[in-house]
């Protein structure tokens, strides 16, 4: 099975990627005549399926994607989707008949049967939300000229869960706010999502807690206003003064804190190059820590879409992809962490900034 | 406290903490319904289950007649069943739609292009058969003859492409 692994981690660097991680948008569409998936028989769920798959086919735009069916998918290839945030646990473990497209780069996937039929998603790394919702409404129309989708005159795009009916549109950025944290200025995020109503999320989405003081933030209104309004919005004026808001923060923070700065950045470095069990919560927290120093200049050797690549690469499932032993019991994998951080770190060094 | 959407006396409390920072929802209990809040430990919601449990000869409160969705399966996943849902739970439904996309009373913006009229009518074909299969093992035999009817109409119409396909109810629009 080729299961491609997203630019978003592998890639290079996005706009605006010293605070957004990546840029997510998701479009949600149901079929006609077809019960939600929540309620739809085994057989609607496998007509759903066998319908888009027959769309994608006859799709000149979409006939290059990978067709997946997910119950194909041995436990460790689910896992590495979770991991990579392409799927939900739900849609990974779930019984019912379940499909996906996913492109040849990972940046764009067609999920069939989440929790409405068909969710057309596309990633990009750093700030990107208008080419986002490009490439999944592009995908979206290709689909569209082959199913009847859902459509109600006053509601727009009817989906299983009200609070996406209309647009059907999610815009999701992941932004990494790790002086605003040590500022304490977290209320001030979520004053200004409640006014803007937008939702903030931890790392993998819907119920998580934070990890590696990366938070998503996302439209809550999908009804009133046209996708390209909500994108456009998202990408002139609420990203860029959250981003502002995380950079005005950075500075404080090193012009009131060099030496705890570098004393941190030292520390933190330290455990990484020296430990030889590892955790994943620990990884996940040092790596944020490490990507705010890299940011702040106290910490050299070691890029930024390194340590993007390895906040995938410390997963489980991923160590046990990249390096087999650690797939052996709880403390070869704490091993095998550590071993893999203490290589990624062998040439990072942490220094004052401005000093040579 | 009073109901944050309609003033009444609210009866269901939600109190959410998040990085330390408290927000507390208050909605009395149709708004709470509506907006398919479901506290295992909300004593309101609680005594509600239990009462329903008490009346369990009676039949469940049927929301959608087309997909079957009870008040039960609402309140228990927040999920709507069908497309037909939208219409079937009227004005309820409505006002926590406008209440949850923040006064927004209406969609706005694209609108689905022509699909292909062929997987419109494979997808209205397949929910007539198997409707037509629940009436016979039903022994719904008046319905099932018409919905035979149905399925010879479709099979005669043939739609050209670029036309609309067949309709599908109130709720679900077709493809112009």
């Amino acid at each position: 099975m080729k299961l491609v692994t997203p630019s978003i981690w592998t890639g290079g660097d996005g706009p605006d990627s010293d605070v957004v991680i990546s840029t997510r948008v998701r479009l949600a569409r149901n079929l006609q005549e077809v019960s939600f998936t929540g309620r739809a028989s085994q057989i609607q769920a496998t007509e759903a399926v066998q319908s888009v798959e027959r769309a994608i086919g006859r799709s000149k735009a979409l006939r290059e994607l990978t067709w997946i069916s997910v119950a194909t998918l041995t436990a460790s290839e689910r896992a590495l989707l979770v991991e990579r945030g392409l799927v939900g646990e739900h849609f990974a473990s779930s019984h019912h008949p379940r499909g996906m497209a996913l492109s040849d780069h990972g940046d764009l996937a067609i999920l069939v049967n989440e929790e409405d039929h068909v969710r057309v998603q596309a990633v990009r790394p750093g700030l990107q939300v208008e080419e986002s919702l490009e490439g999944a409404m592009a995908a979206e129309r290709a689909l569209g000229e082959h199913l009847p989708f859902s459509f109600h005159s006053r509601w727009g795009y009817l989906t299983a869960c009200p609070t996406n009916v209309g647009t059907g549109l999610r815009v999701s950025v992941m932004l990494h706010l790790p002086a605003m944290v040590l500022g304490k200025q977290l209320k001030r995020l979520e004053a200004a999502a409640k006014e803007l109503r937008l939702a903030i999320r931890g790392f993998r989405g819907e119920g998580t807690a934070n990890e590696a003081d990366l938070y998503q933030v996302s439209n809550h209104v999908t009804l009133g206003r046209s996708a390209q309004e909500i994108a456009h919005e998202f990408a002139t004026v609420i990203v860029p003064e959250l981003v502002e808001w995380e950079r005005a923060a950075r500075r404080a923070y090193l012009a009131g804190h060099r030496w705890r700065a570098l004393d941190r950045a030292s520390r933190d470095l330290s455990a990484l190059q020296s430990a030889h069990l590892m955790p994943r919560e620990e990884a996940m927290r040092k790596l944020g820590r490490i990507r705010h120093g890299v940011c702040l200049g106290v910490i050299g050797g070691i890029t930024q879409a390194a340590l993007r690549s390895l906040m995938l690469r410390v997963q489980p499932e991923h160590l046990a992809l990249e390096r087999p032993a650690s797939g052996h019991g709880a403390e070869a994998e704490l091993l095998e962490r550590a071993s893999l951080l203490r290589e990624a770190f062998a040439d990072a060094t942490a220094r004052l900034p401005g000093s040579a | 406290m009073r109901c944050d959407v309609c003033g009444k006396p609210a009866s269901v409390h939600e109190i959410m903490i998040n990085n330390g920072e408290k927000s507390e929802v208050h909605l009395c209990l149709e708004h709470a319904i509506e907006a398919g809040l479901s506290i295992p430990s909300a004593q309101p919601i609680a005594q509600l289950l239990a009462s329903q449990g008490k009346r369990r000869q009676r039949p469940p409160v049927m929301l959608c007649a087309h997909c079957g969705l009870s008040l039960a399966d609402f309140k228990k996943s927040s999920r709507l069943g069908c497309a037909h849902c939208y219409d079937a739970l009227g004005e309820a439904l409505e006002a926590a739609i406008i209440a949850t996309q923040g006064g927004a009373t209406a969609h706005h913006g694209e609108s689905p292009a022509h699909a292909s009229v062929d997987e419109a009518h494979r997808l209205t074909r397949a929910r007539l058969v198997r409707e037509l299969e629940a009436a016979v093992t039903a022994e719904q035999y008046e319905r099932a003859a018409r919905l035979r009817d149905q399925l010879a109409d479709l099979a005669e119409a043939r739609p050209a492409v670029g036309e609309p396909s067949s309709g599908t109810g109130g709720a679900s629009e077709s493809t112009s």
